[in-house]
């Protein structure tokens, strides 16, 4: 990685894109920083859920839920003892990772369509104690989350807010990154490609698998609170299979295995249902087929098509296997 | 509890569960013929019961026509879904059949959702309203006719699998691809068939339970539960299915007596915990040899 010297073309384009994300929003209007917030929040859930599905390999339907703890404790956590959000936002995110663990207990010892199913029993399990418990949570009506107000500095302003979220997405990214580039990202891969031979190099599958599970679900539970926050406004129908769905679908279309793909496939497919909003009753109809044309049509996704590009293979880029979520069929 | 007070539950319990089994007997038929776990399989029981509403409430066809023709309906689409779309699937990874299937589940329901606006609608049945005396209980008609349809198809589809050649040859499908198709069986052919059949028990099951609960989009949302019972039966047993099926229907209905019906919802799910911690495989399943 280190041979390139000089700016390149890939570091200017990210400068360049800083630089739109930092100052661009001040001529923007509130609804716009709303959406710009709103991608961002779902940047950093499918930054999560791509470390899982794209680099463990392993199958989740349930990022929703792991949202949903977030949201709900920081709201809580906020309201009920006054603790600043600074602290409640991860306490929601620990929230979320411990029962990350929860459902990585029973979830290690599955794979395939098996594991799929137990994620989707999860989502629907944490649907009902959410309905279930109206004191904590408000039940079916919801519940009203507040922005929060740190060190008397209002941030009222979906402008101010909007600063907030950027800083984590931006952590987000990098923490992504770097362990991407660490040992535990390796082996994700390693167990993703071939559980029998990542056993054999002597990587524990099973604490592999339950980081991966943890990890994304603080990434799931961080965007959970930032959500709720955002929004003013939670309730258990925020929370089902289709916004799982949703997230699976910004990974897909964006890349799987690729933090880039993540990113983009969020920003993309978070903006396009904004700007299509006569048609929002086709909404499912149009991520569905869209769903079903990437997945057999580019199976890289929009990650894939950047890397087409000639300077790519001109320097001779190792190939990434095609079936980024496959290891085991 | 009163005689007649547990004689209710018992009927409603395996009225329930026969609907699970059906739902749950299609998943495992198509998962075993073709290796494909389909996601929008409850979407067949919506489409069913959308496809009898239509025809009861526009035509004036008896109740056991429109019955056959809804099954025949559904199996058509169930078919073309086969071909066009997951065909091409059969050897590519897990994540990727589950996110298909899961999509065609959604455009199903969302086409339902646009196609027909109320949001709950009534289907008839020729036993609305009836009922029998037994015990001190007065017992609902529609969940006689809801076990007794249930078993009557499972009794069929035995008499198929081990009678006639084409049920022999979805058998040997089953077993062995290669094989199969080097002993003359259309492969293909039996493909189409057997995802034909589920979606044919998928719309069985939607006009069954549809006079109880009423025609709605949601109705594809037992398939979770048809999972439950699926993976409590071993995922490759028929007769695990129903018997899972069954006992989530009890488990449910019991326990939503006793304990209340607030968690109704989740016996099902702590069933499938502790079968997974217990016995990964299921009640009927065999362990798994991975081959390296």
């Amino acid at each position: 990685m280190s041979e390139r010297r000089f700016p390149t073309v890939r570091s200017l384009l990210a400068l360049g894109g800083a630089l739109l994300l930092l100052v661009g929003p001040l001529f923007l209007g509130n609804y716009h920083h709303y959406i710009l917030s709103l991608i961002l929040v779902n940047v950093i859930i499918a930054v999560g859920l791509n470390l899982l599905i794209g680099n463990a390999g392993q199958i989740s339907l349930c990022s929703s839920a792991f949202m949903a703890i977030g949201a709900y404790t920081t709201v809580y956590v906020t309201t009920e003892t006054g603790i600043p959000f600074w602290f409640s936002l991860p306490i929601g995110g620990v929230a979320a990772a411990l029962f990350g663990l929860l459902l990585g207990a029973p979830a290690v010892r599955v794979r395939g369509f098996y594991l799929a199913v137990v994620t989707l029993a999860f989502l629907e399990i944490i649907q009902v104690i959410i309905r279930e418990i109206p004191d904590i949570t408000g039940g079916v009506r919801g519940m009203q989350a507040p922005r929060p107000k740190p060190f008397g500095f209002s941030f009222s302003s979906d402008l101010r807010f909007y600063y907030v979220v950027l800083v984590m997405a931006a952590l987000a990214v990098y923490c992504a990154r770097s362990l991407l580039r660490s040992p535990v990202g390796r082996s994700f891969n390693a167990v993703r490609n071939n559980e029998t031979v990542a056993l054999a190099m002597g990587i524990s599958v099973v604490r592999v698998k339950l980081i991966a599970f943890v990890i994304s679900a603080f990434y799931a539970g961080i965007g959970g609170g930032l959500f709720a926050t955002l929004v003013g406004f939670i309730d258990p129908l925020e929370f089902g299979l289709l916004t799982s769905i949703q997230h699976v679908i910004f990974i897909v279309v964006g890349g799987l295995g690729s933090i880039a793909g993540s990113v983009l496939g969020a920003a993309v497919l978070t903006a396009l249902p904004e700007l299509m909003r006569g048609l929002k009753e086709y909404n499912e109809f149009f991520f569905g087929g869209l769903l079903i044309a990437v997945l057999i049509g580019l199976p890289q996704g929009l990650a894939g098509l950047l890397k087409a590009r000639p300077a790519a293979w001109v320097h001779g880029r190792r190939k990434r296997p095609a079936d980024a979520a496959g290891g085991t069929p | 509890m009163q005689f007649d007070v547990f004689l209710q539950l018992v009927f409603a319990s395996l009225s329930t569960g026969s609907i699970y089994a059906l739902v749950a007997l299609g998943l495992v038929l198509a998962f075993k013929g073709t290796g494909l776990l389909n996601f929008a399989q409850g979407e067949f029981v919506a489409l069913g019961a959308y496809f009898a509403l239509f025809l009861s409430l526009y035509t004036d066809l008896s109740y056991p026509l429109v019955v056959l023709l809804t099954v025949l309906a559904t199996a058509l689409v169930g078919i073309v879904i086969e071909r066009a779309l997951l065909r091409p699937l059969i050897k590519a990874p897990a994540f990727t059949v589950v996110i298909v299937t899961l999509a065609i589940g959604l455009m199903i329901r969302n086409a339902l959702r646009i196609g027909w606006q109320e949001t709950v609608s009534n289907l008839p049945s020729p036993f609305d309203g009836m009922s029998w005396a037994i015990g001190g209980a007065r017992i609902n008609l529609q969940y006689l006719w809801i076990i007794g349809a249930s078993l009557l198809l499972v009794l069929l589809l035995v008499l198929f699998f081990r009678l006639t050649r084409t049920g022999k040859a979805m058998r040997a499908v089953a077993q062995n691809q290669t094989a199969a198709r080097l002993m003359g069986v259309p492969v293909g052919g039996v493909f189409s068939l057997t995802f034909a059949i589920s979606a044919g028990m998928g719309a069985l099951a939607g006009i069954l339970v549809a006079p109880l609960t009423g025609v709605e989009a949601q109705m594809g949302d037992v398939l979770i539960k048809a999972f439950v019972a699926a993976i409590i039966g071993g995922f490759y047993s028929l007769p695990g299915a129903v018997v899972g099926g069954l006992i989530i229907g009890l488990a449910e209905t019991f326990g939503g007596a006793f304990f209340g019906g607030t968690f109704k919802n989740v016996f099902a799910f702590a069933l499938l915990i502790l079968v997974l911690l217990v016995r990964p495989n299921g009640l009927f399943g065999r362990a798994e040899i991975r081959r390296v």
